[in-house]
């Protein structure tokens, strides 16, 4: 057999393709070549899927089909959960988690086997990314929950009423300002007919796909590796904000698959496409980038900050792909600092809470302030033990992981490779990871090292994996040792992401998102909107004032936005003349008053916003006196009554 | 698929689902509205760079949505920066432009030049009885879960409750209360309420079905008086719900 006849078989062998017909092999292995893209940049990874040649066709197939039903049974485990949780019983959490571990261990196991073949892998990350995606889901699969879906609810029915951007949202000011989400999901409405809450579940869990997908693709690009691939993204989906905040209806969650998009379509640019591809590959960059740009602003901040550092530590490359490299990075600073410019100028006062975070961090290191109580719930929820091992398991794994990848990397010289941009880009993003444990010792950067973790863990979950898949210690580990890591893994992510009590749904709880949204305080807020009319200005704790707003279409006071602050109102024992005064300055018609604050601690830390007298430091609940006095004023009317909910008129409370 | 194939098919989805999205009922909006947001954007996109980039099939279905949700939001500001409101139809026309668009700029970029990877099943899974089979079932039991956790919801309600409500109406020759009360309890009640205003008492009595509304306009004699609601569940509930409006001043105000 002629020799380029043997190696076109090998070829259309690795491609799974049909071997060639006589005669048509010269021209079918010109047409291949030419367009494997790289022109046969040495036929490596660089244009075929990295791990075709390793990989044995057909193995596990059994396993790998498997993980799809017993991923489902894991989910009906979970909705199990959720029905004895919303009655209160005892158990449900054991059933959460036998849930979860029915979702993760099966995939990780096809992930972390030497032996899957590449297409397996890839189900396998598509089950475990959408099948956390439909656990949260399963909490409340009937209407929005917790507080931020909220407020972007609000800002979608106001794109879909009125037809217009930038309406005011009186809660999350800076909401109508990032705009992507609420598009996408009031198309949908629009062109389909389905709810905001449909609609909007829709497009976070499409969302979803690509930015699981999306990683996949680009740690493959860059690993030329499909189980390193794989396993970045299993621990990627160990991070504590994958499961539970990343899941929610919230402007990051599509931010977050549009950067990795972007991430993907350079490292494609970089590494696969032809240089007469290059302007179309820009050209999609190009849209996306403005695309993230208007969706989140701190998503699209880490983005752009981490395509400059791609840029400035990129090794030599051709002309072209530099030229492409830089153009990728200035445009994205460029669209970022243009949109932050000309409209979302308010995000800058928004995110004052990341200085203030930096700041007591540099106070604690100079010791000028003490730190944090580590596990401290601000409610009278307890911190279970195995919550706090779960905690801490899951921070010290990552972090011996991340520092036995980055010596890996130092040791086979992957810092140096062809593909030395992304690591090194990965290599350093990571390591604020680390660096975010300092804040979790102060009171403002605790919610702030939370965020942190989408992002920072698109360079950690690569360096794990580095040192999973090439580490020659854990080489040596046998199967069961990887997946009892990655077991250990979810675990501790889960424990991190969210509390106990918001793990599952139940019984109402004072200020805790999800867990005090009820149908009390739903039909409180139907009433007013039928009853009272919508857009009268109200002032309620933090849970009401988003029912009210958005089932009620109503127009809450908000320190955010207002620069009036109306909480104390809520905090005196006795109706005084400032309070009346307060809400007049503030043009508070209707007071909504929930007596069920009195009967614990907010579990958020704040009952109305942290502004409010003794946020995050309450240590009694709020005295019964304070929702009792409204009674007692001669010239507030209290027009509704819904049991633990009264509705106060308060247009004539002035002095 | 042929050379031409493709964009002509998008072109003829793309028909076929602005015609659903626009005119047909909600069943057939759904999928039209699914087809016109989240696949056919993207799926021109990808269908236009063929002809400069080689594309496999993950790379494909992960860009096909991305692309898809990047073009709607970019597609929404441009009709708000045209000055235009966004609308079905609007939506409908702006999306379907910018596909055509996509579709044009795919033939000028050249031919395709794609070679897509195909994965080799083994004779295990090639027999496509048993993947389909072990979808369905999977399905079945996601099906199953979403009803379980939505059943878990709604029959979450606590203890059951009743709203009293009271406004003043100024509709009408005489000035009124409009009041209501809504049972939201776990089945009928009787309740019992007591309407003061100035010197007049009035009771009312009365059983209310699950989910029903009481409402009522009770003329008042003067305008001014201050009126008293007391709601109670019988046989054991005295006092269950109170509402008041506070008298007027002389100018009209509380």
């Amino acid at each position: 057999m002629p020799l380029y006849r043997h190696f076109l078989l090998k070829v259309d062998s690795r491609l799974g393709l049909r071997p060639a017909g006589k005669g048509q092999g010269v021209n079918r292995l010109a047409a291949e070549t030419s367009t494997l893209t790289h022109a046969v940049d040495s036929l490596d990874s660089a244009v075929l899927p990295p791990e075709l040649s390793r990989r044995k066709v057909g193995t596990n197939v059994p396993v790998a089909l498997a993980i799809v039903p017993l991923a489902a049974m894991g989910l009906l485990a979970v909705a199990a959960a959720d029905l004895l949780a919303w009655r209160g019983a005892q158990h449900a959490g054991d059933l959460f988690w036998l849930g979860l571990l029915l979702i993760w261990l099966p995939a990780s196991a096809v992930i972390l086997s030497e032996r899957s073949a590449r297409g397996q892998r890839i189900l396998a990350v598509v089950v475990v990314g959408m099948s956390l995606f439909l656990v949260h889901f399963l909490g409340s699969p009937v209407r929005f929950a917790g507080f931020d879906p909220f407020l972007h609810w609000d800002t979608t029915n106001k794109i879909v009423q009125t037809g217009r951007l930038f309406n005011a949202n009186p809660v999350l000011p800076v909401s109508p300002l990032y705009p992507g989400l609420e598009l996408v999901t009031a198309a949908l409405v629009k062109l389909t007919g389905l709810s905001v809450f449909v609609a909007g579940t829709v497009v976070v869990g499409v969302a979803r796909l690509v930015s699981i997908l999306g990683l996949y693709l680009l740690y493959e690009l860059v690993g030329k590796s499909a189980r390193l691939a794989g396993i970045a993204t299993l621990v990627y989906a160990a991070n504590p904000s994958f499961l539970f905040q990343d899941s929610e209806y919230l402007y990051e969650a599509l931010a977050l698959s549009f950067a990795i998009l972007v991430l993907y379509l350079v490292a494609f640019g970089l590494h696969r496409a032809p240089s007469r591809g290059l302007p179309v590959v820009w050209l999609a960059v190009a849209g996306v980038l403005v695309a993230t740009a208007v969706t989140h602003h701190i998503t699209s901040f880490f983005f752009v900050a981490f395509l400059l550092v791609l840029a400035l530590v990129a090794p030599k490359m051709p002309r072209a792909r530099r030229v492409f490299l830089w153009c990728v990075a200035l445009l994205g600073i460029a669209a970022v600092v243009l949109w932050l410019m000309l409209l979302a100028s308010r995000v800058i006062a928004y995110l004052q809470p990341v200085s203030t975070g930096v700041s007591e961090v540099l106070s604690l290191i100079r010791r000028e302030s003490a730190s944090r109580q580590l596990f401290q719930n601000y409610g009278t929820q307890h911190v279970s033990a195995g919550d706090k091992a779960g905690a801490f398991a899951f921070s010290a794994l990552t972090t011996a992981l991340l520092a036995l990848g980055l010596w890996c990397m130092l040791r086979t010289g992957k810092l140096n490779g062809r593909r030395a941009a992304f690591v090194r880009t990965f290599a350093l993003s990571a390591l604020a990871y680390p660096l975010s444990f300092l804040f979790r010792f102060t009171p403002a950067g605790a919610d702030l090292a939370g965020r942190l973790s989408t992002f920072v863990f698109v360079g950690v979950a690569f360096c794990a994996a580095v040192a999973i898949s090439e580490s020659p210690a854990l080489r040596r580990l046998r199967l069961g040792g990887l997946v009892v890591i990655a077991g250990l893994l979810a675990w501790g992510g889960t424990i991190l992401g969210a509390p106990s009590w918001l793990r599952l749904p139940g019984p109402y709880l004072v200020s805790a998102d999800a867990r005090s949204i009820e149908p009390q305080g739903i039909d409180a807020a139907r009433w007013a909107g039928q009853t009272l009319g919508e857009g009268n200005r109200i002032a309620a704790d933090r849970v009401n004032t988003v029912l009210m707003l958005t089932y009620g279409r109503q127009t809450p006071a908000w320190g955010l936005s207002d620069r009036v602050d109306v909480t104390p109102v809520f905090f005196d024992k006795r109706w005084t003349a400032r309070d009346g005064s307060l809400l007049r300055g503030a043009a508070v018609h209707y007071l909504v008053v929930d007596s069920r604050l009195t009967t614990a601690l907010p579990a958020r830390g704040v009952y109305i916003e942290p502004g409010e007298p003794g946020a995050f430091h309450h240590r009694k609940p709020l005295p019964k006196a304070a929702v009792t006095k409204f009674d007692r004023a001669k010239r507030l009317s209290r027009v509704f009554d819904g049991g633990s909910i009264a509705i106060y008129d308060v247009s004539d409370a002035g002095p | 698929m042929t050379r031409t194939a493709g964009p002509l098919t998008i072109a003829s989805a793309l028909v076929a689902a602005e015609i659903a999205a626009v005119f047909a009922p909600m069943p057939l909006r759904v999928p039209a509205g699914l087809l016109l947001v989240l696949v056919l954007p993207g799926l021109a996109a990808t269908q236009a760079v063929r002809g400069r980039l080689t594309l496999e099939r993950t790379e494909v279905i992960m860009l096909v949505p991305g692309l898809s949700l990047v073009t709607s939001v970019l597609v929404g500001l441009l009709v708000y920066a045209a000055h235009l409101r966004l609308t079905t139809v609007s939506w409908g026309l702006a999306i379907a432009v910018v596909v055509l668009g996509l579709l044009a700029l795919g033939g000028r970029l050249g031919e395709r030049t794609d070679v897509r990877p195909r994965v080799r099943l083994s004779g295990w899974i090639r027999s496509r009885a048993v993947p389909v089979a072990v979808i369905l079932c999977s399905l079945a039991m996601i099906a199953g879960a979403l009803v379980l956790a939505a059943y878990g919801e709604r029959s979450a309600t606590g203890g059951g409750f009743t709203e009293l409500w009271a406004l003043r109406t100024h509709t009408g020759p005489t000035p009124a209360v409009a009041l209501g009360v809504t049972n939201h309890e776990h089945g009928s009640a009787h309740y019992r309420l007591q309407i003061v205003a100035g010197r007049a008492i009035k009771v009312l009595s009365f059983e209310l079905a699950r989910g029903r509304t009481l409402r009522r306009r009770l003329p008042i004699g003067n305008a001014r008086d201050g009126v008293t609601l007391t709601l109670s569940k019988l046989p054991h509930h005295l006092d269950y719900r109170h509402v008041r409006l506070a008298p007027l001043e002389a100018d009209g105000s509380q």
